[in-house]
């Protein structure tokens, strides 16, 4: 009887011990409130700039604003990937802004080709973007407390 | 028993219950925002076809939403595989508050 009790106690140090040494090698950066702010910052200035795409010509009128938010976006993806053991969040940032299937990428291209997007597709494509942004936005709250974020709840 | 096999035998009671409650918290929010993304996809599928159907968006802005909708469930399972790691922390945190409370516990 004593030594079923022993065994089974080494069993649950061993497991204790284990599931510490395996917790301890979590890789995951902490919350980063710049991050934070340049993923709220950023979704605003974005979502402005999706209202003006249907308008005639719109593009014409704003291929220098559009730049600029560019640079932006693409120093928010910087300052993301610099940052040690963050590759959801970087990688996040390069599916919103990356290459030209990234979401706004995708939507500037269209914007381009077209001078301005269909009236019916500015409501669709500013769901999209202000949702890229929020899920950014949710996965840095997660690095601090678990939460399903009420920004990616059902839109409809 | 020593007080010792007492130590062990708490933390590991203890522990259970905390692990069960921590995989089930976390649990709750990674399906919470996986099954929201497929609720969202079958309503803006069947909106956007209606939509290319009636000439009011082009085709190519149809294939940038689809895209786009595939690109965001993408993003969300990143969101749920940090929610993993944030409950594994926790739990791992949580446990070593443990490991010193009992051993105060029973050792002083």
């Amino acid at each position: 009887m004593r030594r079923i009790t022993e065994t089974r106690l080494r069993t649950n140090a061993l497991l204790l011990l284990t599931t510490l040494l395996i917790a301890a090698c979590i890789p995951l950066a902490g919350y980063d409130q710049q991050a934070y702010q340049n993923a709220t910052s950023l979704k605003a200035a974005t979502i402005a700039m999706v209202e003006k795409s249907s308008e005639d010509d719109s593009f014409a009128a704003n291929g220098a604003a559009v730049e600029d938010l560019l640079v932006r976006l693409s120093a928010a993806y910087e300052y993301a990937n610099g940052v040690e053991h963050n590759n959801e969040a970087a990688k996040n940032w390069d599916d919103l802004i990356g290459d030209d299937d990234s979401m706004v990428k995708g939507w500037i291209s269209n914007w381009r080709a077209g001078g301005s997007i269909s009236p019916a597709l500015l409501p669709e494509i500013k769901m999209q973007i202000a949702e890229g942004f929020d899920t950014i936005i949710c996965l840095e709250a997660n690095k601090r407390q678990l939460t399903a974020c009420e920004s990616l709840k059902r839109s409809e | 028993m020593s007080k010792f096999d007492d130590y062990l035998d708490a933390v590991m009671t203890d522990a259970k219950v905390l692990l069960s409650s921590t995989i089930k918290e976390g649990k709750k929010e990674a399906k919470a925002i996986l099954e929201a993304h497929v609720e969202n996809s079958k309503e803006r599928l069947e909106r956007w076809t209606r939509l290319l159907a009636h000439g009011d968006i082009k085709k190519r802005e149809f294939e940038l939403l689809i895209n786009n909708q595939i690109t965001l469930g993408r993003m969300r399972l990143r969101t749920v595989e940090v929610i993993g790691k944030r409950a594994a922390l926790d739990f791992r945190n949580s446990l070593r508050a443990l490991f010193i409370d009992k051993a105060f516990d029973i050792f002083l």
